[in-house]
């Protein structure tokens, strides 16, 4: 066996495993990594990206993945997206990936397992392979491309995506390889080498994450749909292929058949969910067949034909509701209630029949051009062998099996999991979970954060240290060129000694050279060699994409002393050679203008550096819920200080009030466990009658002040300064409806958080009832809809417990969808199995409380048998809308952060950045996001905590870097810059050190530390005062060359000269 | 492009492209060697709002006879 490097603090492995690359395990292993811990990334196919690679579009937004950053499309997505740090030449220093690998031995405990992985061979050395794509040029084996579902083909010589993690080739040497070799002999680099052996690899960690992910159901064993046997039935895989812009079809939906443009289009929900064999909600299914069903409305035309037969609408997440409504009225989807009996294919058309019984009972034959089967999710493959090896228990369905109160622990210790491993989840959650499960780790291996350090001081991640810095601010220019030829994907479209020649002439000029490979370490060296012998100060590289290779030459330049931002990169081969090859006489002429811009460019470039800030080594949580209390105690299980911040007399939140979970855990335990654990913590000091006032300051350096009300009414302000800061401060059950509010007109109303108190406290009364009528989707008049996502399973709770304790009363609930996700609808299923009976209404026709004598009776039209039904009720429970806690609105102006339609706070990016604030430093936890289960609550304060603790234990934070600048001389203080920021950060504040124009007291100010770098302020300020740094407009403009369109003409006239 | 030379005009687009969209799309678009006319220009930017008027006005008085704002 093959050890790697041990990397080892006190004997004791200061690492972590993480199994799979998909999006849960690439945020999993950069949270670990950020806080220090050495991390192996182990993924079984040659890429990183998963499912989420291949998709184009997420809901509700329409990202699409292209910019959020997925193995599709390379991970430069710096803001938005995951991170920068798995570019290839921007690794994360403490990530190690170790793809074609599986696990396939484990040992040890939590804390100190060893583990062994096989990995098999890529055949191409991914630090030699520069995506030319001759070996697969040459490759005589022609396979289907599972990427795009199977619709296209690619060679055993293969790239599993256009851009990849790592970005390099593999060759797939199954049967159908029969060894010619071909690609061995033309690869330029000798990056292949076809006798590579699989390795068995030692690793030691401390704690493992499983981030397996799911499979999806395949429906061919479902014979009446005819999947499999008509061509124009498609697993929803194969259309989301269809529908990607990178997919075979470049986006274009076209039938399998014919090729054609389908007209109409139907969805079938639930297939391989909610049925006899996977009783489960495969709860992303209705979000995605609407993405898609929206997707082809805008790329066939508003009058194409969408309808999906849907079981429910599951629309449980911020934003979902308006997304349904949206689908409804803007691109008039179709939701039909019911699900599809049979399909049928015309063989003359390939169109396609579907029988179904509407919702009068009228069997429908209805003619479609294409069906789409929303297949449902299941255990991954994997996951049978695997839960055998590292012996942990899976559940009744295959998945992994957690505890409700710690979702994110498998039954073995030291074993995490996060993702649709544990049950099928959505991005965002599996996000939330990935995070969650890099806590769970961090709090178990708390003594060994930060054992590998970092640092962000320069534009790429280094873990070494580096000459100090030339001070070339007196110097005069001296540029040095070199073009890459790249083997000869440059050098064989574009002239590349014409472009020199050229370049040459170019004022400051020093040395212009041809490279072979720019970017090996050949190339490298030859750069810091040319560097010192000609003394050059700027640099100017002609090669490939910005996003991939800057981190690399950046740090060439720095490795030798020089400012990383005094290098330009030109991006010859992906923006020039690669596109422009059918233009063979312009693409030299226009490699010439690119260089000569770059060169002009880098002329005017100053160093620039990122300030470095110490991080005050405290969290701030407010709200003392479970959600805050989880968050609390994962940062200081830690090892850091925290203040817990709560407004009520007692911690504990909505969980003071919960009694029982359908699960059958009891919350009150949970409570007592996690307030005992809070109030004797050393490194929690829990503020309870108190509230933030005042909130200042940056990441790593904040400071507030915390009002605290005292029994005898006096009151203290305390200012504390911490370096991160936590909002968990919940949400609670609305009461404002006249229902409610008239309680001497229907006493018989009560909430379902009443009912659950009665069930437990008074039980006489429960077993009295002889009617009761649950009523589902109450809000208070005027406040927006959506779904509160626990309700549903809050009411089968307490039906199930109403109809144990005294089964002959009859229980009706009148419902517009039944949102039981996941595994909850097992409770609803039951509910149903003990008598309850359930009415739809619609929201055009509410439910009505009518009184007929003495007896109070609910109104609803039931939409199956089309008819007003006046139903007794003894009590009527109601579900009422879970909105954001008081105060929220007022909190959010103190933290400056957003708030959403419903008031609950807005994250930073709904997908990818679920738990973090756009404002740095400042993170999301629990029901202030939005309704969740207790279990989803607490995942998510481990998220947050995951995202506070690198920052917490880090040595220094370096902010700033390329930031706008204002000159409060040209300052009028015209707003516009506060008003344009994206994040709020431009200040108008009387300053005595500044004055703007005509002795204006208070010019802008930005924060360098806060400031973003979009640069959008600098763009908008119409006095001209503000700059970007790197970006000025002399840099952008280039007055001295010519400008931005005229380079063309200008370069001729220099070249006649 | 029709086969008469005589009407082929091939504007000069100068792009400003958000470094972490467009920009990224436009290398896409090199990695699968797609094919557009060179007379496209791609500049980079940090965010698309730093595009200022004044850039996109300079670009058309040096010559371009488009602008294209993306990302």
């Amino acid at each position: 066996m093959e050890p790697l490097r041990s990397r080892t603090a006190k004997g004791q492995p200061a690492a972590a495993l993480v199994v799979g690359g998909g999006i849960g395990g690439m945020r999993a292993a950069l949270d670990l990594a950020d806080a220090g811990l050495q991390v192996y990334l182990v993924e079984q196919t040659p890429c990183l990206g998963g499912r989420v690679a291949q998709l184009g579009y997420m809901f509700p937004q329409h990202d699409c993945v292209l910019c959020r950053g997925t193995a599709d499309h390379g991970f430069g997505c710096t803001r938005p997206s995951l991170s920068p740090a798995y570019i290839d030449h921007n690794r994360h220093p403490n990530i190690e990936i170790l793809t074609n690998s599986r696990i396939v031995g484990v040992e040890g405990q939590a804390g100190d397992f060893s583990v062994s992985v096989r990995q098999n061979p890529r055949y191409v050395d991914p630090e030699l392979c520069t995506n030319c794509g001759d070996c697969a040029r040459v490759c005589p084996v022609e396979l289907p491309d599972s990427y795009q579902d199977n619709l296209a083909t690619r060679k055993a010589a293969f790239k599993l995506a256009g851009r990849a993690a790592p970005d390099s080739y593999a060759i797939d040497k199954g049967d159908y390889c029969d060894d010619c070799g071909k690609c061995q002999e033309i690869c330029p680099t000798g990056a292949i080498n076809l006798s590579e052996q699989p390795r068995l690899i030692g690793i030691n960690v401390g704690a493992i994450i499983l981030a397996l992910g799911f499979q999806t159901y395949d429906p061919s064993s479902l014979d009446e749909l005819g999947y499999g046997r008509f061509r124009n039935v498609l697993h929803a895989m194969t259309y989301e292929r269809l529908a990607s812009r990178s997919g075979p079809t470049e986006g274009v939906i076209s039938r399998l058949s014919d090729q054609r443009k389908p007209r109409s289009i139907a969805w079938l929900q639930c297939i391989g969910s909610r049925d006899r064999e996977n009783k489960y909600c495969s709860s992303i299914c209705c979000m995605y067949a609407t993405k898609e069903a929206i997707l082809a409305k805008q790329r066939m035309g508003e009058d194409a034909v969408c309808t999906v037969f849907i079981m429910d609408e599951r629309a449980f997440n911020k934003e979902y509701s308006k997304y349904f409504e949206q689908a409804r009225e803007t691109h008039h989807i179709n939701y039909v209630r019911c699900r599809v009996s049979a399909v049928q294919e015309d063989p003359l058309t390939g169109d396609l029949i579907l029988q179904y019984a509407n919702e009068r009972g009228e069997l429908i034959h209805e003619r479609y051009e294409m069906v789409v089967l929303a297949t449902g999710l299941q255990p991954p493959d994997s996951a049978g062998e695997l839960a055998e090896m590292l012996d942990i228990e899976l559940n009744e369905y295959g998945f992994c099996q957690t505890d409700k109160f710690t979702p994110l622990q498998t039954s073995r210790p030291g074993v995490f999991v996060c993702g649709a491993f544990s049950s099928p989840k959505e991005i965002s959650e599996t996000i939330i979970d990935a995070s969650g499960a890099a806590a769970e780790v961090m709090r178990l291996l708390n003594d060994r954060l930060n054992t590998f350090q970092f640092t962000r001081e320069w534009p790429f991640l280094a873990n070494e240290t580096l000459p100090p810095e030339r001070d070339i601010t007196a110097q005069s220019p001296r540029v040095g060129i070199f073009a890459c030829s790249c083997g000869e994907v440059i050098s064989e479209v574009i002239d590349l000694p014409e472009v020199l020649r050229q370049a040459a002439h170019w004022p400051n000029v020093v040395v212009s050279e041809v490279i072979d490979y720019a970017c090996f370490m050949a190339g490298t060296d030859h750069i810091k060699q040319k560097i010192n012998e000609y003394n050059l100060n700027r640099v100017v590289i002609g090669a490939c994409s910005n996003r991939t290779h800057d981190p690399l030459f950046q740090r060439t330049i720095r490795e030798v002393g020089l400012n990383p931002y005094l290098i330009e990169l030109v991006n010859i081969r992906e923006q020039c050679a690669n596109v422009h090859r059918a233009q063979p006489g312009r693409v030299t002429q226009k490699a010439i203008e690119l260089m000569r811009t770059a060169t002009g460019r880098v002329v005017l470039a100053q160093p620039v550096h990122k300030d470095m800030h110490s991080c005050h080594p405290t969290a701030l949580v407010i709200g003392g819920g479970v959600s805050g209390m989880s968050a609390a105690l994962a940062i200081a299980d830690s090892g850091c200080d925290v203040h817990l911040v709560e407004r009520e007399d007692m911690l504990g939140g909505n969980l003071l009030n919960l009694y029982y979970v359908a699960e059958g855990y009891q919350p009150q335990r949970l409570l007592r466990d996690l307030v005992n654990r809070v109030r004797s913590h050393q490194r929690i000091v829990a503020h309870t009658r108190t509230e933030v006032i005042d909130h200042r300051g940056h990441v790593g350096f904040f400071q507030a002040v915390l009002h605290t009300r005292h029994l005898d009414g006096s009151f203290t302000n305390t200012e504390i300064e911490h370096g991160v800061t936590i909002v968990a401060t919940g949400g609670r059950e609305t009461q404002e409806h006249p229902w409610l509010t008239n309680a001497e007109v229907y006493p018989e109303v009560i909430t379902q958080q009443r009912l659950e108190e009665m069930i437990i406290h008074e039980p006489g009364q429960i077993a009295s009832l002889r009617e009761v009528v649950m009523i589902q989707c109450v809000r208070p008049p005027g406040s927006p809809e959506y779904c509160s996502r626990v309700c549903c399973t809050n009411t089968m709770k307490n039906a199930i417990r109403l109809k144990l304790f005294n089964p002959d009363c009859q229980l009706t609930i009148v419902y517009k969808n039944i949102v039981t996700y996941g595994f909850r609808e097992e409770f609803y299923e039951a509910a149903r199995k003990l008598g309850v009976l359930f009415v739809r209404y619609e929201d055009s026709q509410p439910p009505l409380l009518v009184r007929h004598g003495n007896r109070l009776h609910v109104r609803v039209y039931d939409m199956t048998i089309k008819r007003w039904l006046d139903l007794p009720a003894d009590l009527v429970p109601i579900s009422m809308a879970i909105g954001p806690a008081k105060g929220a609105n007022a909190l959010a102006e103190i933290l400056r952060v957003p708030l959403s339609t419903e008031g609950f706070f807005t994250e930073a990016q709904m997908k990818l950045r679920p738990m973090d604030f756009m404002r740095e430093g400042i993170f999301l936890a629990g029901m202030a996001h939005y309704p969740k289960f207790i279990e989803e609550s607490i995942s998510h304060a481990l998220a947050a905590a995951a995202r506070a603790l690198p920052l917490l234990s880090q040595q220094a934070l370096h902010l700033g870097g390329i930031v706008a600048v204002v000159d409060p001389e040209k300052c009028v203080g015209c707003l516009t810059c506060t008003r344009t920021c994206p994040f709020a950060i431009p200040q108008i504040v009387p300053r005595d050190d500044m004055t703007g124009v005509g002795g204006l007291g208070s010019p802008a100010y930005i924060d360098t530390a806060q400031c973003q770098g979009c640069g959008t302020c600098a763009g908008e300020c119409p006095a001209n005062a503000i700059q970007l740094v790197h970006y000025t407009d002399e840099q952008m403009m280039l007055h001295s060359i010519g400008g931005l369109g005229s380079w063309q003409t200008h370069i001729s006239a220099e070249v006649a000269k | 492009m029709t086969g008469n030379d005589e009407f082929a005009f091939e504007p000069t687009i100068v792009a400003f492209c958000c470094h972490h969209c467009a920009y990224a799309a436009a290398d896409l678009a090199g990695s699968l060697r797609l094919n557009y006319p060179e007379s496209l220009r791609i500049i980079g930017l940090p965010c698309t709002g730093k595009v200022d008027v004044v850039h996109i006005l300079k670009a058309l008085e040096d010559g371009a006879d488009g602008v294209m704002v993306a990302g």
